[in-house]
């Protein structure tokens, strides 16, 4: 008995709270037409949204080069089904995240780099931060772990670093200050730079999961490849690092969450990320300012995207259990 | 191993403190040579220079914008210690409700916890902080039409932010939120600001610290909650007594490492205007233009507190070890 009328407080609440954006949603929602139809009713307009939507996705991106798009995501989405769907080795997996990754660049070429916005930019700094800072990190946590001296400590030191900061910080440091450390007459384009930030942020963080999966492979197993007489990068790239990696993939996959979702940090720097799109399209004075159908919009992409990798990492989890 | 320094003295030495020094010798080069090109100099002595700039928020210290920039990053110091605090509180507080909830045998909580946790955690921090803000800002009431929180004419929320009584401490002196104009005067005053910084980021990192609690109360084997019941304990002591305690072991480690990673993302609050210590800084950065002092300011109180909560969290650590007797 108190375990319905439990369910049913909770059935009220939900009904309390829910009602006014339902109601804002769906009953009262204009989802066509101009903006004196949207003026006319109480709810959202997601005319606006409809009709903003390139703009909001896609920024300053050429109307008539939209076609090479098709390609990207052809190349995009082919490349990470294949990383989490197939059961081949892992450098196989890399290599083919690599190539598709080169074959994309290949197809947005003929854009300048300064118009590729909004979604583009999160996919293509999302993909491109984790592509470098996968072996970037593995090889922080093998330095970490079996480095002598110096070098032990120099990772140590960069590891500890990145991770005390926020990654923000990071960004900042990139937008703000790098530039006064380069040579005289220098310029990187500033989304190198943020490719820097993420890609050491991203490194660190996965050197710390590395170094967990590498603590885990037991002194034995380096013992017995010495006695059989296998030289030392043998050792780390048959015997260590499979034992080390493997384990560690569902995390790396949360990690690649993590980096997807900081992606929209960018906006904070002004760069053309999916928040200063939406703030582009809000500009349009025949519309006015439908700033929560905008953000709800954005949030629906990033929810979509952060979904489908955690979605696809519960796979590789439950694949890795039955084997 | 016997230690063989004399061999290795040059590979696992001097070699990499070579690089390291040439490296960073290239990058000081570069630096100043910069800043002579641009006419700049380094040096901290624009600390003591007035600030100029308003902070809204500043808990239990007080400040005027004739101060210095010194006094200024300190008031952003505290706040961003003040709301990691706060955030810590309510994440952790909302994350053990929902993982309970998650836990619980009624079907509708625990769909319900699932669903707030997985859409919670998909949504980028900055993104829910953005949308809260726009909501609070443009849809909660002016101050003359405030909510009134029980008819206590005590608490109000409008879209100035949160009025409640202050309670002094030293002097025993308390004061309530009083309707003057077009604001409230007396009483603590919380800026949209900050609630939306706490709130947002609460129920952000709730929805990972549900996810830990309800690891920790899986952990438990089932043949404990068979004892206990054959036992003849009742359901309610079967889960206070037994499997809470002993979750709470396997539940702290993890817990505690969310904080470090709930004080950084305090820091997201320079896109919403509250004066944490990265936007106080920020400002200041802007109107000096002193880059490279600012941000290594920034670098050193971040490691700072890093290293400091690494030192708690390792003692917290060793006080809640397993311990398998």
């Amino acid at each position: 008995m108190s375990k319905l009328f439990l369910n049913f407080f909770l059935l009220a609440v939900m009904i309390f709270i829910l009602k006014g954006p339902f109601e804002w949603l769906v009953l009262n929602s204009v989802w066509s037409g101009s903006s004196s139809d949207c003026q006319m009713h109480t709810g959202a307009c997601l005319a606006f949204v409809r009709d903003k939507m390139d703009l909001i996705l896609w920024g300053t991106f050429p109307g008539d080069k939209r076609i090479l798009l098709c390609g990207y995501f052809l190349s995009f989405f082919a490349s990470l089904f294949f990383f989490f769907q197939s059961r081949r080795k892992i450098e196989v997996k890399f290599g083919v995240l690599l190539f598709s990754f080169v074959l994309e660049s290949f197809f947005l070429w003929p854009v300048s780099i300064s118009k590729w916005n909004g979604l583009l930019l999160v996919l293509y700094v999302f993909k491109g931060s984790y592509l470098v800072a996968f072996p970037l990190g593995l090889f922080l946590a093998v330095v970490r772990r079996y480095g002598k001296g110096f070098w032990r400590m120099g990772s140590i030191g960069l590891i500890e670093f990145v991770r005390g900061m926020p990654l923000i910080g990071l960004l900042f440091m990139a937008s703000v200050m790098l530039p006064l450390f380069l040579p005289v007459g220098w310029e990187i384009p500033k989304i190198i730079r943020l490719f820097g930030a993420y890609i050491l942020f991203v490194s660190a963080t996965l050197a710390e999961i590395f170094r967990g999966g590498l603590e885990q492979v037991g002194k034995g197993q380096m013992d017995a490849a010495n006695s059989l007489g296998l030289r030392w990068p043998t050792t780390l790239m048959k015997i260590i690092l499979p034992q080390a990696v493997m384990p560690m993939m569902v995390p790396c996959v949360n990690v690649g969450i993590t980096l997807f979702k900081d992606t929209a940090l960018m906006g904070i720097v002004s760069m053309m990320d999916l928040t200063m799109t939406s703030k582009m399209a809000l500009k349009d004075l025949d519309w006015g300012g439908y700033v929560t159908e905008s953000y709800l919009f954005i949030t629906l992409v990033y929810f979509f995207f952060c979904f489908l990798l955690s979605y696809l990492g519960n796979c590789l989890r439950k694949r890795a259990v039955i084997h | 191993m016997p230690c063989r320094l004399d061999k290795h003295l040059f590979t696992h030495y001097a070699l990499p403190f070579l690089l390291f020094s040439l490296f960073s010798l290239a990058l000081f080069y570069n630096l100043f040579s910069n800043l002579e090109n641009q006419g700049l100099r380094l040096g901290f002595s624009f600390l003591t220079q007035e600030a100029g700039f308003e902070i809204g928020d500043k808990f239990f210290f007080s400040y005027e914008s004739t101060q210095s920039y010194l006094h200024a990053f300190l008031i952003g110091l505290s706040n961003t210690v003040m709301s990691s605090i706060l955030i810590i509180f309510f994440s952790t507080l909302l994350g053990f409700i929902l993982g309970l909830l998650r836990f619980s045998s009624l079907k509708l909580y625990s769909l319900f916890a699932s669903f707030y946790s997985n859409i919670f955690r998909n949504i980028p921090l900055v993104i829910q902080l953005y949308f809260f803000y726009h909501i609070l800002i443009n849809y909660l009431p002016s101050a003359r039409e405030s909510y009134n929180f029980f008819g206590l004419d005590l608490f109000f929320l409008n879209n100035r932010g949160l009025f409640i009584p202050r309670f002094g401490l030293t002097d025993f002196s308390f004061s309530y939120p009083v309707l003057e104009g077009f604001n409230y005067f007396g009483g603590s005053h919380f800026t949209p600001e900050l609630i939306v910084l706490v709130f947002g980021s609460s129920l952000y990192a709730a929805a990972f610290i549900s996810e830990i609690v309800l690891a920790g109360l899986k952990a438990i084997p089932g043949g404990q909650l068979e004892a206990a019941r054959s036992l003849g304990m009742s359901e309610r002591n079967c889960f206070s007594k037994i499997i809470f305690p002993q979750s709470v072991k396997i539940i702290i480690p993890p817990l505690t490492n969310q904080w470090p990673s709930i004080i950084k993302n305090s820091s997201l609050a320079v896109a919403i205007g509250y004066p944490d210590l990265l936007s106080v800084v920020n400002t200041g950065l802007n109107q000096t233009g002193k880059a490279i002092e600012c941000l290594s300011l920034i670098i050193l109180v971040y490691l700072l507190l890093s290293l400091v909560s690494s030192f708690f969290l390792n003692y917290i650590a060793k006080k809640f070890q397993y311990k398998n007797e």
